[in-house]
């Protein structure tokens, strides 16, 4: 189903759940790999894409189709994954470079992770970048996405996207040269 | 004469296994070194080692053939809670009770040591529950009107100002820029 189809069904109540089932087959592994990349730990990652779908269903009735479907959810996702990382902070009263440690120590120990030694000292690098930094790298070079469409998404300027990408870059580059 | 042979199955022309191609001279000399400078480079090179794309997370088996059903239970489950406070009953007990809790702390407001008594017999898990569904509830306000900006902003704001200023004042060191754009 496209997604004009979708958001047409959507509007209609007798066919909202099949709409809705449509929209979560069409977006749910989009959705989980960039929650997971964020998050590491896929126990969180399923927490929070079930409460990314659920706030879908509750505002996309608001959705105005200025932006894409894909870019619209992909907002919500960030806002969910970055907001779960704060409350876990507020909620064991510990500063953001413990939160960090903590994705690190997930990245090490964790379950539902299979990388050989170069890939892990990637994600190791990029657990260190700014949250920012690391948003916009995984939406970059994993996800190949679009500066355009990352502007939408997290309503930064194209330019300073760039320039968020290439600070990442050197910093990622840095760390991966480091025996 | 020798056209018309090759007529027959024209793959048999000799002239057809030379390629047309060429290399500049020396090409081959340093070409060994040249691909042993690669594999060197290879494993931690961004731009260059595909491997790196590719996660390292896994998902249980079947995971995403059972996600669409998880969530559409518990959007059930809280469409269902939502009802609960969705009736005109609740809504007026609840403003209710929210008046008399109001009135309560307002008189007892004069009588501070009381009132800290109140709060230190409050448990800190209750307080930081009672925190959290508050910014729950300011988070679906806010879903659009982009929280994310002001957290994402305030950190990019430290990172990455001066390159920012730069470009936006400099539109022709784009393409500096772009040179690292993987």
């Amino acid at each position: 189903m496209e997604d004009k189809e979708i958001l047409q069904a959507f509007r209609v109540s007798s066919n909202k759940d099949f709409a809705f089932k449509n929209l979560v087959a069409e977006y749910q592994e989009r959705v989980y790999w960039h929650v997971r990349k964020i998050l590491i730990s896929h126990d969180d990652t399923d927490d929070v894409v079930q409460e990314v779908f659920i706030k879908v269903y509750k505002n996309l009735d608001t959705f105005r189709e200025a932006s894409q479907l894909f870019t619209w959810i992909y907002r919500i996702a960030t806002n969910e994954a970055l907001n779960y990382l704060k409350k876990r902070q507020r909620r064991h009263s510990v500063s953001i470079d413990d939160v960090y440690h903590e994705l690190e120590n997930t990245l090490t120990h964790g379950e539902q992770i299979d990388g050989d030694e170069i890939q892990m000292k990637l994600q190791k690098a990029l657990v260190k970048l700014p949250e920012k930094q690391r948003l916009v790298f995984n939406m970059r070079y994993f996800d190949d996405l679009k500066y355009d469409e990352m502007s939408e998404i997290t309503g930064t300027s194209v330019g300073a996207l760039k320039a968020s990408y290439h600070l990442a870059v050197k910093k990622v580059e840095e760390s991966l040269s480091v025996d | 004469m020798k056209n018309k042979d090759y007529d027959s199955n024209p793959l048999d022309n000799p002239q057809l296994k030379k390629h047309p191609f060429q290399v500049e001279a020396g090409y081959f000399n340093g070409l060994s070194e040249q691909i042993m400078n690669a594999i060197d480079a290879e494993e931690s090179d961004l731009k260059f080692n595909l491997h790196l794309k590719k996660s390292p997370f896994t998902v249980p088996d079947g995971y995403f053939d059972n996600l669409s059903s998880k969530i559409e239970a518990k959007l059930r489950e809280e469409q269902k809670e939502v009802k609960f406070y969705q009736r005109p009953l609740s809504r007026w007990l609840a403003v209710a009770a929210s008046l008399v809790l109001l009135i309560t702390f307002y008189f007892n407001q004069s009588d501070q040591a009381a009132s800290t008594d109140l709060l230190s017999s409050v448990s800190d898990e209750t307080i930081i529950s009672f925190l959290e569904s508050e910014n729950g509830l300011s988070d679906e306000l806010l879903l659009n009107l982009g929280e994310i900006d002001s957290v994402l902003d305030a950190i990019y704001a430290d990172e990455t100002s001066i390159f920012v200023n730069i470009m936006d004042s400099n539109p022709e060191l784009e393409y500096d820029f772009e040179y690292f754009d993987y």
